[in-house]
């Protein structure tokens, strides 16, 4: 008997090959399946939006538990940095704070991209991103890559930030009465009244933890103010002309009043200046004064007065600028009309509703975050 | 015939197999691409402007004297936010003051309680300006 | 007895596999929608976030003194009508002009300088004695009606209607003129339409 009977039967292969042959059909379907998955561009959106909020209406945190993270020193920044957040307070979400800004951006402290992936855009996965922001239509500062060309997660947000404050005082208000050996001036911070008269810290007179500046203008209405000053040349009493007058800035200093405390100065024992618009300032001191024609600047920024054992909130601070009225003819100092405080009620105090007080200004800026 | 003949049945168990993972591969896919418009609509939905704004417009109501009811001149403020608010926005707003001096405050203040409903979200305060 | 229908088995079990396996993926397949980006809302979370801060930002005093005296530029244009006091002279009408200018600055600007092109239209909602919702329109980009994916955002306003100092009557005025708001301390409603045009 020949055995010639197959293994497998006509039928098993007829229904085989059916099986296999819509199998093969289906499973080339299944990248139709993708076509609208586009979670990634979705996604990006999403993070895009939070680190948009976290910038505007987060102030940020640090270790401490407070939201000061800005005065934070570069080296203790990636520990104690949790949360990079610009606006001012809890209380004034989309009004920002321009040196937190300037903070963030500050290559030495934070780095490119890990920082920020870290303290702002958080998520598992490194996202790449963009982060811009233009202030008052001039002021460009950004962060991250170039945007792609295709899709991302992009949100633009619009804001104000807070400038900074200074003071503009003519020589002319605050003249003394008489003449006087004495021409020091005196410019008080309170600054418990500052902190107090606003509450509102969108518009409150900060400078423990913003710039101030003060610039004492106009300083050649002394030359001309000075009709009484004679010397003697040889026994002759003549007047002095102007061409013979200069005022000299003798030294430049600050001091502290604490309640229940004497009045300290405080370090740097002889502060910096700019004098009549030069760019490179200058520590003027009795052994080397500066000659002074028509104005005096002080800057002071963000972390000079809340440095460690400078100032507290109760504090009352004084700069102080001793002038000095120079007779060039006969090499002496007069007694004479000049800026200072010391006559009548010539106190320039730092405060609100000043004339010569530009008070912290809001300015609208945008911001724009792309993620990707 | 004894015994049903199963000796086929795999064939068909296959093919059942690779419809099931079909459907749970559709379903995770499918849900995926959900995630991001819910992310939008949740945003979209709570009404985190309208609470801010609400809030800031009640304080500045107070700071300007006119949230203590005996006022002549604020008698129709609740009411414009009552009727505006449900009209346009869908949403109940009211607040009422009443003068308090809590005992931290040497000043003369006001309590206000604030109220906010829009059906999906509420919220309510109390706040002394 | 050879069974001769027994191979008929396999054919059977493999064609009703395969209809199983099509069954499903024609389901599948034919359930799956396209998303596009307007489905998803994004693009209205975004345009909805903008509009709500340009309002805010407008409605943000921006100094010291006006915060104490609680005055803000929105206010002051939706006053249409500022006391000599608080105001530029030569302003007294330009309400709904000032209000265009601030609100595309703010809306369009890019921090790249360029300018994005969204079109907007105010009304304004309020309540008075007569009239227990009534609205006027204040501002507008273009007389055309808006586009898809529109969204509306609000801001109240507060307007003291009450100054009549001197000659002058300092009562709110609409674009057209018309004083309807009452004489007493009022909030109304800012409505804004925005879209992408």
């Amino acid at each position: 008997m020949k055995h010639d009977t197959a293994y497998l039967s006509i039928d098993f292969l007829a229904g085989f090959t059916i099986f296999m042959v819509a199998f093969i059909w289906v499973a080339t379907m299944i990248p139709g399946l993708f076509v609208n998955v586009r979670g990634t561009q979705i996604d990006y959106d999403a993070v895009a939006y939070r680190t948009g909020v976290i910038l505007t209406e987060d102030p940020g945190w640090q270790v401490d538990g407070t939201s000061e993270w800005e005065v934070i020193d570069d080296a203790r920044v990636p520990e104690e940095v949790k949360r990079i957040g610009w606006a001012i307070a809890k209380e004034n979400p989309g009004v920002l704070s321009a040196v937190k800004i300037n903070r963030s951006f500050c290559s030495t402290a934070f780095t490119y991209p890990e920082s920020y992936q870290d303290k702002v855009i958080f998520g598992d996965m490194p996202y790449r991103f963009n982060i811009s922001v233009l202030t008052n239509g001039t002021t460009y500062q950004s962060v991250g890559d170039i945007r792609p060309n295709g899709a991302y997660g992009y949100i633009r947000r619009v804001v104000k930030v807070k400038q900074m404050s200074d003071s503009t005082i003519p020589a002319y208000a605050f003249m003394s009465e008489g003449t006087s050996p004495n021409h020091m001036f005196s410019p008080e911070l309170n600054i418990t009244d500052l902190l107090f008269k606003e509450q509102n810290l969108a518009y409150q007179i900060n400078p423990r933890q913003e710039s101030t500046a003060i610039n004492i203008t106009n300083v050649s209405w002394v030359y001309g103010n000075q009709s009484n000053l004679d010397y003697f040349d040889s026994g002759v009493e003549k007047p002095v002309g102007t061409s013979n007058l200069k005022v000299r800035l003798l030294d430049v200093n600050i001091t502290r009043l604490n309640p229940s405390e004497p009045l300290v100065a405080i370090p740097p024992f002889g502060h910096e200046v700019y004098i009549d618009g030069g760019s490179t300032p200058v520590i003027p001191r009795q052994s080397s004064p500066v000659v002074v024609q028509e104005n005096v600047s002080i800057l002071f920024n963000s972390t000079f007065f809340a440095a460690e054992g400078k100032t507290t909130t109760a504090s009352r601070i004084f700069v102080n600028f001793t002038f000095g009225l120079w007779n060039t003819s006969n090499s002496t100092y007069d007694d004479g009309y000049c800026i200072n405080s010391t006559f009548g009620n010539n106190l320039f105090r730092y405060d609100y509703g000043s004339p010569w007080v530009h008070e912290p200004v809001l300015e609208p800026a945008i911001l724009e975050v792309a993620v990707w | 015939m004894a015994r049903l003949n199963d000796d086929a049945q795999w064939i068909v168990l296959m093919g059942f197999l690779i419809s099931l993972a079909f459907f749970f591969l559709a379903i995770l896919l499918n849900q995926s691409v959900v995630v991001g418009q819910t992310t939008a609509e949740g945003v979209l939905e709570f009404p985190k402007n309208d609470i801010r704004d609400f809030h800031t417009e009640v304080v500045r109501v107070s700071q300007a004297n006119v949230g203590n009811f005996s006022d002549p001149r604020s008698q129709g403020i609740l009411a414009d936010f009552q009727n505006l608010s449900m009209n346009r926005k869908g949403a109940v707003a009211s607040f009422n003051t009443s003068s308090a001096q809590p005992g931290f405050f040497t000043a003369k203040v006001y309590k206000i309680n604030l109220h906010y409903s829009n059906g999906v979200s509420v919220y309510n305060e109390t706040a002394y300006y | 007895m050879v069974d001769h229908a027994a191979g008929q088995l396999y054919t059977i079990e493999g064609i009703a596999a395969a209809l199983i396996m099509l069954v499903t993926a024609w389901i599948v397949l034919g359930t799956t929608t396209m998303y596009t980006p307007g489905d998803t809302h994004i693009s209205d979370m975004q345009l909805e976030q903008l509009g709500s801060d340009v309002l805010a930002m407008m409605d943000t005093p921006n100094t010291s003194l006006e915060n104490r005296a609680q005055t803000s530029d929105l206010q002051k244009f939706i006053k249409n009508n500022y006391s000599a006091v608080s105001s530029p002279p030569g302003d007294y009408h330009k309400g709904p002009e000032l209000f265009n200018t601030m609100f595309l600055s703010y809306a369009n600007g890019l921090t790249n300088g360029r300018a994005d092109h969204l079109q907007y239209a105010a009304t304004v909602y309020y309540r008075n004695a007569t009239t227990p919702t009534g609205s006027y329109e204040f501002s507008r980009t273009r007389n055309i009606t808006p586009g898809d994916h529109a969204v509306r955002v609000t801001r109240w306003v507060l307007i003291d209607n009450t100054i009549t100092s001197g000659p002058t009557d300092y009562k709110s005025l609409t674009p057209a003129g018309t004083a309807i708001l009452d004489r007493r301390w009022q909030e109304v409603l800012v409505e804004v339409l925005i879209w992408r045009g």
